[in-house]
């Protein structure tokens, strides 16, 4: 196997952690980078490192601290093409694989207009979108920005934060709100 | 304007029935009540002009209270949403939905949009002043 057939993809909980930032840096920017490819694919660092502007060295030694701080999931063999693209068919299909699972979610604006729900009834979604779900046990557990606009999400825990949907959700979300470092892609 | 401008305004409007699902239609107005682009249930002239007059109506009433412009409008009916929305300031955007879509979504999408309208309006004035400066010159 060539050594650059390596599979990065973000890490569920490196979600909550990295888009919750509110500023750049060059470990929010990689991250920012691997949910706006194809994680099927093979990883390009030369062209992560072209659209950066940054060196290919200096994506190394990023990538190096994001996975020290588990931030990736790294394999030698390509995840499985239609499960991860019948996925990431749509939000409202990838909130339903979390709500399949369990959890009950919502996510708003943050002028408290509702943006997409799982597990719960739309007038309740609308109800915790305005920051009114305490009685139903929800709470904001990530506030997450993105290019110009930040969105709260609600959740009643327990919640597993590695579930893989919620990283396809991440990546739904910054194809349709844009990234701190790229705005919106083309 | 340049036929490719319309299409790129179809393709804007195929983005919210995309991101935002249950739209039953989208129009894109001018200023003076024209149609511009269209999607759906509202792929008529009386959409684009109804889209005009409920914001000249809005920001009319609105201002007797307080000075206001009218920049964004979301109508709850008995069974849709209605979302009216300004581009680039100089078009009115109005999508219809069912009463199921997410109006934060209809929001941030639409928000998109307007950033998207800008820059092309951008690219459309800077290529006709360079044609017009390429005309002066010759």
């Amino acid at each position: 196997m060539a050594e650059s057939n390596r599979y990065v993809d973000v890490a569920g909980p490196a979600i909550f952690h990295w888009l919750s930032q509110p500023t750049r840096s060059p470990e929010r920017d990689l991250l920012e980078s691997l949910l706006a490819v194809d994680p099927t694919k093979p990883l390009d660092l030369e062209r992560i490192a072209g659209n950066l502007q940054v060196p290919v060295s200096a994506i190394a030694r990023t990538l190096f601290a994001l996975n020290r701080q588990q931030s990736l999931a790294i394999a030698t063999s390509a995840p499985p093409a239609a499960e991860y693209h019948r996925l990431a068919s749509n939000l409202r299909h990838t909130l339903d694989t979390l709500g399949q699972a369990g959890m009950r979610i919502v996510l708003a604006a943050d002028d408290g207009l509702l943006l997409a729900y799982t597990g719960c009834e739309f007038a309740c979604a609308e109800r915790v979108a305005a920051g009114m779900g305490e009685k139903e046990g929800f709470g904001q557990i990530a506030h997450l920005s993105f290019w110009r606009v930040s969105i709260r999400i609600y959740a009643v825990e327990p919640l597993d934060r590695k579930h893989r949907a919620w990283v396809t959700l991440a990546r739904l979300l910054q194809k349709t709100l844009g990234s701190l470092s790229f705005g919106i892609c083309p | 304007m340049s036929l490719d401008l319309i299409q790129e305004f179809a393709r804007l409007l195929q983005e919210l029935h995309e991101h935002c699902q249950d739209i039953r239609g989208t129009v894109v107005a001018t200023q003076d009540g024209f149609i511009l682009s269209a999607s759906g249930e509202l792929d008529n002239d009386t959409a684009a002009a109804t889209a005009v007059h409920l914001t000249e109506v809005a920001e009319q009433h609105l201002s007797l209270l307080r000075s206001a412009r009218c920049i964004d409008q979301i109508v709850w009916t008995d069974n849709s949403i209605w979302y009216i929305t300004r581009l680039a300031d100089e078009y009115i955007l109005m999508a219809l939905a069912e009463s199921t879509c997410t109006p934060g979504m209809l929001r941030l999408v639409s928000r998109n949009i307007d950033d998207a309208v800008r820059t092309l309006l951008g690219h459309a004035r800077a290529e006709v002043e360079s044609l017009n400066q390429a005309t002066t010159e010759a």
